[in-house]
């Protein structure tokens, strides 16, 4: 199996421009994320896709590869761009903002093969240990049924506890991986009402019936989407690194 | 096509005992709710399960049809499925015992997918929610159905949550359920996953592990008597609808 890694990173988010550059103990966010998915030998190609030639000069200096994509609405359209150009049997696709993901984390969304339709999406999610993250409407609560395949993602807390108190909530952590016929079939298709709602990637499979599996990566993960968040991993990562 | 209705009816809640046998117009309620089923005209036979001789003395003393089930299942589809091991029939229609105020057009809905569509193991109804505490009530369920028209999720949590768009409509669901009956005999050695206990909604022993339900929208006005006031509620409108078939 061929398997290349996407980075995906954009210049132009409204709340937080220029995010993948944002300094973390000396270095921008990007090449946090380039150095964790650099541990995993799976891969064939490591490429960070963006929009911005700031970005992308950024990652020539750290001395990583770059393609520039045309400016997407999502990130997963930005992998399929990167598909049509680069071949392989998986993307596994990291997004810019999960500087704290690792590379034996990140290939836990990998398949040992590709299912015989050769149509395959997963993503990683990990349990919440904190209660705050879970009220947090940034953080997406994951449910599955018992085959992992994924029922629903919110940004409200779900399940509610009403009958009992024994469930861990699932947290999505900004990993995934497709198969070319996925992406393609991602490309294709319309937005679902869901997704348009909730914003979230893998509704438009679930909502078109199409089984999207989430695996439990047990790792810590702080997606990085606002300032505070930068702070919050600056301190897990400045720690790490002493 | 066989089409039996069953009107799962304990004794009460510790909320409300004896809620079944609540007088409604000089009536108990299970006898509204099995009249009312009469009125769909489309079941072959229509039973009351219970597990409670008090219901079962008074289905008797009204002539109506009942079966005596087990004091252990959980919940209303448990007790179904055991009507469906023991009375053969294609299609099997849960009608809530503590919803007097049935609808015929809503349950002909049902067995109309269970009629056109060989696929649809399981089917139920959704209505619109209007009221914004109703969304906000952790008591409520609310459901998310994708593209199909399959569940994908009961919940009691507000969803979806509004991100990105504000224009769409929160969707509760109904208690009238329709299930084949390999559906309704494997749904007793099925097992209860955490998110079922987690949110104590039936269904989703099945969305759980991995079968499909299938959901339509419709318009609804029927009341779930679960207080006393919502009895007081119910019998206001049946005394009015009673008292328009006399005039």
């Amino acid at each position: 199996m061929r398997i290349a890694c996407v980075i995906p990173a954009r210049g132009g988010s409204t709340r937080f421009p220029n995010k993948p550059l944002a300094d973390i103990c000396g270095k921008p966010m990007v090449q946090w994320v380039w150095e964790h998915c650099s541990e995993v030998t799976l891969f064939e190609r490591i490429l960070v896709a963006t929009d911005s030639d700031e970005i992308a000069s950024s990652v020539k200096k750290f001395g990583g590869e770059f393609i520039l994509t045309p400016k997407c609405e999502t990130a997963t359209e930005r992998l399929y761009q990167v598909s049509c150009s680069v071949e392989a049997d998986i993307y596994v696709m990291v997004n810019g903002d999960e500087p704290m993901i690792l590379g034996k984390d990140i290939v836990k969304c990998i398949p040992d093969e590709l299912p015989s339709d050769g149509f395959y999406v997963s993503n990683l999610m990990t349990k919440f240990k904190d209660p705050v993250q879970v009220v947090d409407p940034t953080n997406l609560k994951v449910v599955t049924n018992k085959n992992g395949e994924c029922l629903f993602i919110s940004r409200s807390p779900i399940p509610f506890p009403k009958g009992s108190m024994d469930f861990e909530y699932n947290k999505f952590v900004g990993v995934a991986a497709y198969s070319k016929k996925a992406l393609d079939f991602y490309h294709n298709t319309e937005k679902g009402e869901i997704e348009i709602i909730e914003e979230n990637d893998s509704f438009r499979f679930i909502e078109n019936g199409i089984k999207c599996i989430y695996i439990n990566a047990d790792c810590s993960s702080i997606s990085v989407d606002t300032p505070k968040d930068l702070d919050a991993v600056s301190k897990v990562l400045g720690r790490n690194s002493v | 096509m066989k089409v039996i209705g069953v009107i799962p009816s304990r004794y009460g809640s510790s909320r409300f005992p004896g809620k079944p046998l609540a007088d409604i117009c000089g009536k108990p309620m299970v006898w509204w709710v099995f009249k009312r089923a009469m009125d769909v005209k489309r079941f072959d036979e229509i039973y009351v399960a219970t597990d409670d001789e008090r219901v079962a003395d008074c289905c008797d003393s009204f002539s109506i049809p009942y079966i005596m089930t087990s004091k252990d299942h959980i919940n209303g589809t448990e007790r179904v499925a055991e009507v469906a091991e023991r009375i053969v029939a294609d299609v099997y229609i849960t009608l809530q015992g503590d919803e007097p105020l049935i609808e015929p057009r809503n349950v002909n809905m049902l067995i109309d997918v269970m009629l056109n569509e060989p696929d649809v193991d399981c089917v139920t109804l959704k209505t619109a929610y209007r009221d914004p505490v109703d969304v906000i009530n952790g008591t409520t369920p609310k459901v998310v159905s994708d593209l199909k028209g399959n569940v994908m999720l009961f919940t009691r949590s507000p969803v979806p949550y509004p991100k990105a768009a504000i224009g769409y409509t929160i969707y509760k669901p109904m208690g009238l359920y329709g299930f084949r009956r390999e559906a309704l005999i494997q749904y007793l050695n099925l097992c209860i996953g955490p998110i079922e206990k987690a949110e104590d909604i039936e269904l989703l022993r099945f969305i759980e592990n991995g079968i499909k339900v299938r959901i339509i929208e419709t318009e609804s006005k029927t009341i779930a008597v679960d207080t006393p006031k919502d009895l007081e509620k119910v019998r206001m409108i049946i005394s009015r609808g009673e008292r328009e078939t006399k005039t």
